[in-house]
């Protein structure tokens, strides 16, 4: 049984390839980094690495009793690997995908969209309370189906470290037919985007056809200026509560909310309410695209001069 | 990125993980440092009111700016959309963030300052200086009129 940590290796990697970035930045883009965002950043994976430490015990006393159930024994073979990796790609996809979806999820998770900058220390910003999650279930029908969970954690290493250089700014597009097929800076761009039209696309962990197979693909377009973070932007360089300021929301939405709809605070969408005093994402997208089209339609219809009700001091909407 | 990764890997010995830990946060501080030292995202300022009603749309999806007033500074600025919705811009880092000012929050004017307390603590009071603070401060007052309403 191989005993490595893959992204253990990687760190010191992380940290060269950061300052490279950093030097990047202070040529060519130094709105790219901001020290106070930084820190805040590279303390979320510090942090992450003593949660894993604190609460990882109990992942793997749950993987290793679910592998004795195991319905095959696909053992340590070659092939075995490059099969875990994609299934476990796959099944980062899906609970990605949760992560969003699921305010329970999107309480851990949320810590890595709450920055307002995108580079490579954001791909650090690694979530403190996943073990408070159900995440792991995702993974469990892969030990049972006869991964070793020792294999599953190198393949997710190797996953994670994957996902590291597609955090940055300082690459437009890769090849197209690596475009394609994998998970890109320009990809992920727009996963880590606010513009209502790419809120909750591009779920992918390193292949980019699972965003494509599921129907939550959407192209980066040079039209719109990409703005990053969160819906509700946090406002706060202050770690702990970046770590869990939803957390604190969604458990002062549940006390609050009548009886029947408490569940639905945990279990439904972020921005879910049950009086309508917030908005979803696929709300906002909603929102959008009719405003979106009614402007068109007016634009089409009305003169020039008359299409932006309040240009009248001679200023664009 | 996901969780999770961290907890099946083997455990690692508790003296070397504290070194690992305590040579990570010196590189940490040796980065942010770095980015401070660089004047990397530097704070911005707001030069025009087109800019400002970008930034509200990005910050309120669909808040159409009708009437804006930016801080003499450059740093923030309140602006109210034809529903009477009053939303207030400040600098965060290198970025902006906005927030609708609810009928609950305190506003007022001190000579040319307009200062809001949203109530929200990690926000923080915001003091614009703006031409006509009082302009800001009745608007706010109608809009608790209509909530109250």
């Amino acid at each position: 049984m191989p005993d490595f940590s893959p992204t253990e290796y990687a760190v010191p990697g992380f940290i060269a390839l950061i300052l490279i970035e950093i030097m990047w930045a202070w040529r060519k883009n130094p709105h790219a980094y901001e020290a106070r965002d930084t820190l805040v950043s590279l303390s979320f994976g510090l942090g992450s690495t003593v949660a894993g430490l604190a609460f990882g015990g109990f992942a793997l006393a749950v993987f290793l009793k679910t592998y004795e159930y195991r319905l095959f024994d696909i053992g340590w073979a070659w092939w075995a690997w490059p099969l875990c990796f994609v299934l476990d790609d796959l099944k980062y996809y899906w609970v990605h995908r949760a992560g969003h979806r699921i305010r329970w999820m999107w309480a851990a998770h949320v810590n890595h969209h709450s920055s307002q900058h995108y580079n490579l220390s954001t791909a650090l910003r690694q979530t403190w309370t996943g073990a408070f999650t159900f995440g792991l279930v995702f993974a469990l029908p892969l030990a049972l189906l006869g991964f070793h969970p020792v294999m599953l954690a190198i393949c997710g290493g190797f996953n994670l470290i994957y996902q590291f250089w597609i955090h940055t700014e300082a690459i437009d597009k890769m090849p197209r037919w690596f475009e394609a097929v994998m998970n890109t800076p320009s990809h992920h761009r727009v996963h880590h985007a606010t513009n209502p039209r790419y809120l909750d696309r591009n779920y992918a962990g390193v292949f980019i056809v699972w965003d494509k197979l599921f129907g939550t693909f959407e192209a980066e377009t040079k039209d719109e200026t990409i703005r990053y973070g969160i819906v509700r932007q946090l406002g706060s360089f202050n770690l702990l509560w970046a770590v869990f300021h939803e957390w604190i929301g969604m458990l002062e939405d549940i006390w609050r909310a009548p009886w029947k709809h408490k569940l639905s605070y945990l279990l439904r969408e972020p921005g879910w309410t049950h009086d309508n005093s917030r908005q979803t994402s696929d709300m906002i997208r909603r929102d959008w695209v009719e405003r979106t089209q009614s402007d068109a339609q007016s634009s089409a219809a009305k003169p020039v001069a008359r299409r932006n009700p309040i240009e009248s001091k001679g200023e664009a909407a | 990125m996901t969780m999770l990764r961290h907890g099946i890997c083997k455990p690692m010995e508790p003296t070397g993980f504290l070194v690992q830990f305590l040579v990570s946060l010196l590189a940490i501080a040796a980065l942010a440092a770095l980015t401070y030292w660089l004047k990397l995202g530097s704070a911005p300022t707001l030069a025009s009111h087109d800019d400002a009603r970008r930034f509200a749309d990005q910050a309120v999806s669909g808040f159409d700016a009708v009437d804006c007033a930016i801080d003499q500074d450059g740093h923030g600025a309140i602006m109210s959309d034809a529903h009477g919705r009053l939303l207030v811009l400040r600098p965060h880092g290198s970025r902006y963030v906005g927030r609708i000012v609810e009928g609950s929050a305190v506003v007022h004017a001190d000579e040319e300052r307009l200062l809001i307390d949203l109530g929200e603590k990690r926000f923080g009071p915001i003091s614009l200086t703006v031409g006509d603070p009082q302009i800001w401060v009745d608007a706010h007052q109608r809009l608790k009129s209509q909530n109250h309403a």
